[in-house]
C-alpha cells in the first residue's frame, strides 16, 4: 500500500476579491417604530402646509382687496391636499433615498422584497395606497414579516437597524 | 536652765524605770498609756512641760535621748528654758517610732489572720483588675464621645470665626486682586489668542459634543421603539396564536453603506 503525499493545491488564477459584502441580519420593523416614524413625517407634512397656508394668507392681506377671493379658496383646497402632499412626500423620499426623514430618525429603511432599492413604480404605488388607504397599515400587526397593505401591494418591506439585544 | 534639762531627762529616765510595766501595744497601733506617767489633765509640776503630751512607752529611745540631751547642755550651756528644733527632733523621734510600732503591730496582726487560698487570692486580684479596667473603658468611652463632640463643635465654631474675620477676609481680598484677577485676564488672553489662532479646534470640539448629544438621543429613541416593537409583536402573537417568529431575511448589503 502505498502513500500519496498530500500536495497543497495551487489555484490556476488568483482569486479576485470580490466586492466586500456583509450579510446582515435585518429586522423587520415593528408597528411601534413605524408608526412613530409615520407621526414624524404627518407632523414635517403638516408644518409644511400650515406653514404655506398662513405664507399664502399673509401674502393675499399685504396684497390687497383684489386677491382676497383666491385666499378664500386657496387656503381651503391647500389644506385639503395636504393627503396629496403627504404621497408626493412619500413618493419623493423612497424612490429617491428609500427612506423618510421620520424613517431615518428611527432607522428605518423600505426595500423591495428582493432587498433592492426601491422603483419609481413601487414607491408611487406604496405612497398612493397609503394616502388613499391608511387603515390598511394595520395588516402588518398580523403579518409575519410586518408588511402592510401597501407594503404587499407595492412588493416592499420596511426594515430597521440590528439593535443590539434584539 | 539645767533644772528644767534635768527635769526633762528624769522624767524620760523615770519613763525608763518603768518600761517593764508598759502594756502590749494596742492592735490598732495607737500608743498604749502607761501608769508610771501622770496624764495628760494631771498638774504638772514643771511649767515647761505642762504642755507636752504624754510620754509613750518608749524606754530605750527614752534613754538615748536623755543621755544625748543632757550631753548637749552640758557641751553648750546658756540654752534657756524655750522651746526649740531640739525639741522638735526629738518629737519627730517619738513620732516615727510610735509609726512603726504601729506598722509592725499590723504586719503582725495581718500575719496571725487566717490566709485564703493563693488561687482564691488570685481569682479575687483577677476580678478586681477586671472591674478596673471594664470602668476604666467605661469612662473612657464616655470621655472620648464627649470630647470628639467638644472637639468637633470647637472646630466648627473655630473655623467661623477664622472664616468671618475681618482680618481674612482683607488678607484674602487683596491676594485675589494680586494673583488671581491678574492670572485669569492672562489665560483669558491666551485663550482668546489660541481660540482665533486656531479656530478648528474648539470648532471639532462642539462638533463633537453635538453629535455625541444627538447620537446618544437617537439611540435611545431607536431603543425604545425597539422595546415597543417587541412588546407589540408578543402581544399580537398571544391573541392571533402564532406560533413563532420566523427568521428575518439576511440582506446583503455594502460594508460602506449606512444602514442610519
Amino acid at each position: 500500500m502505498t502513500t500519496v503525499p498530500a500536495t497543497p493545491t495551487v489555484p490556476a488564477t488568483p482569486t479576485v476579491p470580490a466586492t466586500p459584502t456583509v450579510a446582515r441580519r435585518v429586522e423587520y420593523a415593528g408597528v411601534v417604530s413605524r408608526t412613530a416614524a409615520f407621526m414624524v413625517d404627518v407632523v414635517v407634512v403638516a408644518a409644511v402646509a400650515l406653514g404655506t397656508a398662513a405664507v399664502v394668507q399673509l401674502v393675499v392681506t399685504v396684497v390687497g382687496y383684489r386677491w382676497r377671493g383666491l385666499a378664500d379658496w386657496a387656503v381651503p383646497v391647500l389644506l385639503a391636499a395636504v393627503p396629496v402632499l403627504f404621497a408626493l412626500y412619500n413618493f419623493a423620499f423612497w424612490w429617491l433615498t428609500g427612506r423618510t426623514p421620520g424613517m431615518a430618525l428611527f432607522g428605518l429603511r423600505v426595500t423591495s422584497t428582493a432587498g433592492r432599492p426601491l422603483g419609481w413604480i413601487a414607491a408611487l404605488i406604496r405612497a398612493l395606497i397609503l394616502a388613499c388607504f391608511p387603515i390598511g397599515a394595520l395588516w402588518c400587526l398580523v403579518d409575519r414579516r410586518h408588511q402592510a397593505v401597501h407594503d404587499k401591494l407595492a412588493r416592499t418591506l420596511v426594515v430597521g437597524p440590528a439593535l443590539p439585544g434584539r | 536652765m539645767a533644772d528644767g534639762a534635768n527635769r526633762r531627762t528624769n522624767g524620760h529616765c523615770g519613763h525608763m524605770t518603768t518600761s517593764d510595766q508598759t502594756p502590749a501595744p494596742d492592735p490598732t497601733g495607737a500608743p498604749a498609756p502607761t501608769d508610771a506617767f501622770p496624764p495628760s489633765d494631771a498638774p504638772p509640776s514643771d511649767a515647761p512641760l505642762s504642755d507636752a503630751p504624754p510620754p509613750s512607752g518608749h524606754p530605750v529611745t527614752s534613754v538615748v535621748v536623755g543621755a544625748a540631751a543632757t550631753a548637749w547642755d552640758r557641751l553648750a550651756p546658756g540654752r534657756g528654758d524655750r522651746i526649740g528644733l531640739r525639741e522638735v527632733a526629738v518629737g519627730a523621734v517619738f513620732e516615727m517610732e510610735d509609726a512603726a510600732a504601729g506598722l509592725l503591730a499590723r504586719v503582725r496582726r495581718s500575719r496571725s489572720r487566717p490566709r485564703p487560698r493563693a488561687v482564691v487570692r488570685l481569682v479575687v486580684l483577677a476580678d478586681q483588675a477586671r472591674e478596673g479596667v471594664a470602668r476604666l473603658a467605661a469612662r473612657g468611652v464616655v470621655e472620648q464621645s464627649v470630647g470628639r463632640r467638644r472637639a468637633a463643635v470647637a472646630l466648627d465654631s473655630l473655623m467661623a470665626a477664622v472664616a468671618n474675620a475681618p482680618v481674612v477676609e482683607r488678607v484674602v481680598d487683596a491676594q485675589v486682586d494680586r494673583l488671581l484677577q491678574p492670572l485669569m485676564a492672562q489665560i483669558l488672553d491666551d485663550v482668546l489668542a489660541q481660540l482665533e489662532n486656531e479656530p478648528e479646534r474648539v470648532q471639532a470640539l462642539i462638533r463633537g459634543q453635538r453629535d455625541s448629544m444627538i447620537s446618544e438621543l437617537v439611540g435611545r429613541l431607536r431603543q425604545t421603539a425597539a422595546a415597543g416593537d417587541t412588546t407589540v409583536d408578543r402581544l399580537a402573537a398571544r391573541l392571533i396564536r402564532r406560533a413563532a417568529e420566523p427568521e428575518p431575511a439576511a440582506a446583503p448589503e455594502p460594508a460602506a453603506s449606512t444602514s442610519g
